[in-house]
């Protein structure tokens, strides 16, 4: 087959044609993009026509250029060749320094000797002679002995030569005293001297030594490639895989060979040739051709991780050089459904599989290893509901299913319990501390539980005895200090209730003798100040109160938590203030005062119950409207929103974080906590602020914040689709995602259930224009009609509107939306 | 990521107990103020491997994306072949080769 060859047009044919302005333009051009073969031809036509000095000068320039890209491509005699023609056309001086090193690299020692002979005052003259000296030296100990006969007898390249080759032979042989023997001969100024600092690091056992022998070779240095081969050797693997790519074959095998390596060079040329960052089918293939380096478990593992970012994971598994199990292939695809986030049911399904097959496996065999893999698997799986924010009963199951297969898991007994007792599953809690305390009879963390528990469970005197057991074994235990305190204080209170006053202030006087702290006895008076209350001492009580109030931090705190005590003790907040003389408002609130408010706050919210707290707080509102005119830092007012999003109060949250959003103004998460509250205070988003949302969200995104992104895509999801875990699937055999009723008790949906499921579960934006068109009370009237057809079994109702053009629009769409909203069922 | 097997040089299914010999006789082999590096993997050696439940975590759920040099190294560390010198002409060739104008 003839083949055809693509001959480039000359650069300089169509040149005729060009005017000189033109000409010069091109051949300038092509001169400062490096095309230096087009930029000479250019130039000789210009010459040609009109010989100028200037024009001759930048011919040169471009022959220099052409020279340099041939020797770099290795073209030796071209770039010879070039130089000549510049130094003839251009009459410019042949024996430069790049001339002679192309000389001497290209074996052209006789024109070289001369050349150097002749202009030998006038290379010193430009300091060349040094760098000549030294390539001549590399090029000698490269094996080109020729120039060593060329030399005079007394070049330095000649009588520094036997030291320096010596002292290499002797490297290459291990002799290593012979070496520094040699070495030491080598002259301070010799043009081995680089040679020596790396025959030195060769040896050297000091890494910094080593190091800072090798950077005193430059990288204009001919021995700079021994050097870098050595410095390559030194790299951490991850490093030295990325030089490896970038080496010549002769230096990458030079690392090696230091690395001591030679005989994994097939498997590491191989890897090299996959380049940076290979594909999993790549490293699939490597490691089948290459399996007996690997241990089996390894080679196990290693395959697991290939196929789990793979998209093509079943081809791959063709592959591999073990095929990987049922269950491995289950662990597979549960951590790829992981990665790719899918619904958190997908997820739960998948790891299903894989724990199903090591339950099967449980029933042929009992084996320990086999329980504590479906434990850790189970525990797997609830992290990943816990990230997901999975509903609480879900995480309780999951977690009292670990304990079954793995009762030796302490972590997952101090997520259990506290999750159990927040649900109000005091039975189930103090079942789980009874099997904790089996496992963990001395462990200070699982008796801490069992003091919460046994108080949750109003078991004043248990968690009281459990308390001291670990105060006496660990004095300084805070947490348990403050159960214990809060164990007496609870019986004081049920002794109150009781009317038994006498009982109840030796319970007092017995919580008083574990207070260390100032908060601590504030505490212990406010429940005092009530009992004295009780017993119509209001003098004493207010004065119990007022200690109360400075020990707690400050008015408001203070007031806080007496109005959380009066809760407790169901009294009459109006009445104990006015018979104990004690202010019902507050004239002027401090940013201290206020900060001390919100700290308590966010302790109680942790242990105490949600419903006083939230009882109690909601009589200082008029009192915190006030604080909105504060000076707060932005993560004060952020440290307040948050709390009020934890308090559930919408009201306020959004009118501090509008005033935040005054100071810094489009802050996203504020706009976060502003708009949110108002959705959350029954309120919709007018586009205006649906608009403003995806801006907040495109700032929190540039700005990297995660947390805030994706909270306000949230409110987008919400305003657009709704969004609640599992929505994605309707599992009827699975109760617990069951829209209506409780796990236990399936019921019959009412009209207002239906009403309120389909207002959940409508395209949030439908709902949102019929909610703006036809307001609150219009759209609860026409979703209620939608319900009650359905029970009827009639045609369902079209939508109404106020306006003519919206009802054509009505009778337009009606059909379709008929049919959509029929659907939902 | 390296095998922490290989880097506490064990046996597929090792005992708490000599997973705990094998990081002390490591750590003593590998001084943190010799290699700090070298140290700080052999502790993430122990710590993935210190107990059942941990060796079975790392077995079931390392998604760790495996890497060339992660090859490399578990390839090398299985060489003992560590004192071997360039010879003479390889040395010649490197240097030849590398010399620029």
């Amino acid at each position: 087959m003839s083949r055809k060859r693509n001959k480039r047009k000359s650069p300089s044919s169509g040149a005729g044609s060009l005017t000189t302005d033109a000409l010069i333009e091109k051949a300038k051009q092509s001169l400062d993009n490096g095309k230096f073969k087009d930029a000479i031809g250019h130039f000789k036509v210009l010459i040609k026509k009109q010989p100028q000095a200037g024009w001759l000068e930048w011919l040169a320039e471009a022959y220099s250029g052409r020279t340099v890209t041939l020797a770099e491509k290795g073209m030796l005699k071209e770039a010879i060749l070039i130089w000549r023609n510049r130094a003839e056309l251009c009459d410019k001086h042949l024996a430069e320094p790049l001339f002679l090193r192309l000389l001497a690299i290209a074996g052209q020692t006789d024109e070289l000797i001369t050349l150097l002979n002749k202009h030998q005052t006038a290379l010193a003259e430009q300091q060349q002679l040094v760098p000549l000296h030294e390539l001549l030296a590399a090029l000698v100990i490269a094996g080109n002995n020729d120039l060593l006969t060329q030399l005079p007898a007394n070049h330095p390249v000649v009588t520094d030569y036997p030291s320096a080759f010596a002292a290499l032979q002797a490297y290459c042989q291990g002799d290593d005293e012979a070496l520094q023997a040699e070495l030491k001969t080598i002259p301070f100024r010799s043009p081995y001297k680089d040679l020596r600092q790396i025959l030195k690091a060769l040896v050297c056992k000091v890494d910094e030594t080593r190091v800072t022998l090798l950077q005193r070779i430059s990288p204009d240095s001919p021995f700079n490639s021994l050097a870098q081969a050595l410095a390559n050797s030194q790299l951490a693997d991850e490093e030295l895989y990325v030089k490896l790519n970038e080496q010549e074959p002769h230096s990458q095998a030079l690392t090696l060979t230091l690395k001591g390596w030679i005989p994994l060079q097939k498997f590491i040329n191989e890897l090299i040739n996959l380049g940076k960052a290979p594909s999993e089918e790549a490293l699939m293939r490597l490691l089948t051709r290459h399996q007996a380096k690997f241990e089996p478990h390894y080679l196990r593992q290693l395959i697991t991780r290939l196929l789990i970012p793979s998209t093509r994971c079943q081809a791959l598994i063709k592959l591999a050089a073990n095929k990987p199990t049922p269950f491995e292939i289950a662990v597979i695809q549960s951590i790829q459904s992981e990665i790719q986030e899918l619904n958190p049911r997908a997820v739960l399904d998948a790891w299903g599989i894989a724990i199903n097959i090591q339950q099967e496996n449980l029933r042929a065999q009992d084996d320990v290893k086999t329980a504590l893999i479906i434990a850790l698997m189970l525990n797997h799986r609830c992290e990943y509901f816990r990230s997901a924010a999975a509903p609480a009963e879900i995480l309780i199951s999951e977690m009292s299913e670990i304990i079954k297969y793995d009762p030796e898991d302490k972590e997952t007994y101090l997520q259990l319990l506290p999750a159990l007792r927040s649900e109000g599953m005091l039975k189930e809690a103090r079942q789980t501390v009874e099997k904790a305390t089996k496992y963990f009879p001395d462990d200070m963390e699982i008796l801490t539980e069992a003091v919460e528990t046994a108080l949750a469970s109003n078991a004043f005197k248990k968690a009281a005895k459990i308390a001291r057991k670990i105060l006496d074994r660990d004095p300084i235990n805070h947490r348990v200090r403050q159960a214990l305190i809060n164990a007496h204080l609870a019986h004081t209170r049920k002794l109150i209730k009781q009317s038994k006053f006498s009982l109840a202030e030796k319970e007092l006087q017995e919580a008083s003798s574990w207070a260390k702290s100032p908060a601590d006895q504030g505490k212990i008076d406010l429940v005092s100040g009530v009992l004295q209350v009780k017993q119509k001492h209001y003098t004493t009580a207010q004065q119990l109160f007022d200690s109360a109030t400075t020990k707690l931090g400050g008015a408001l705190c203070g007031r806080f938590l007496l109005l959380l005590e009066l809760n407790k003790q169901a009294c009459s907040v109006s009445q104990v203030l006015k018979q104990c003389h004690l202010e019902k408002t507050f004239k002027n609130i401090e940013l201290t005062d206020l900060m001390a408010l919100f700290k308590t706050l966010n302790r109680l919210l942790e242990n105490e119950d949600i419903i006083k707290i939230k009882g109690s707080f909601d009589l200082l509102k008029v009192a915190l409207k006030k604080g909105v005119k504060l000076h707060f830092s932005f993560s004060e007012c952020l440290d307040i929103c948050d709390t009020l999003k934890s308090l559930d109060h919408h009201e306020l949250r959004q009118h501090y974080a509008k005033a935040a959003l005054k100071h810094w103004r489009n802050a996203p998460v504020f706009v976060y906590h502003a708009l949110e509250a108002k959705v959350l205070s029954s309120d919709y988003l007018s586009t205006a602020e649906f608009e403003r949302v995806k801006k907040a969200l495109s700032s929190a995104q540039e700005a990297g914040d995660t947390r805030v992104s994706y909270n306000l895509q949230e409110i987008i999801d919400r305003e657009l689709y709704g969004n609640h875990f599992f929505d994605e699937y309707d599992d009827d055999d699975d109760e617990i995602f069951s829209p209506f009723g409780s796990m236990e008790e399936p019921e019959m949906p009412t009209i207002e259930m239906i009403v309120d499921f389909l207002l959940d579960k409508m395209p949030k934006k439908e709902i949102n224009e019929l909610r703006r068109s036809l307001g609150e009370k219009g759209l609860q009237d026409y979703v209620r009609d939608i319900a009650q057809s359905v029970f009827d079994d009639t045609a369902l109702p079209p939508i109404p509107s106020n306006s003519e053009n919206e009802k054509k629009k009505t009778a337009k769409k009606t059909p379709n939306e008929t049919t959509n909203q029929g659907e939902l069922f | 990521m390296l095998d922490p097997y290989q880097q506490l040089q064990l046996p597929q299914n090792p005992t708490d107990d000599e997973v705990r010999c094998a990081y002390l006789q490591a750590v003593r082999k590998n001084p943190p103020e010799q290699d700090a590096a070298r140290f700080q993997a052999v502790q993430q050696a122990y710590a993935t491997l210190k107990t059942q439940r941990s060796r079975l975590k790392h077995q079931l759920f390392c998604a760790e994306p495996v890497t060339p040099s992660e090859l490399l190294s578990h390839v090398a560390s299985t060489t003992s072949d560590k004192s071997l010198r360039p010879t003479l002409k390889q040395l010649q060739a490197t240097l030849y080769h590398g010399i620029k104008p």
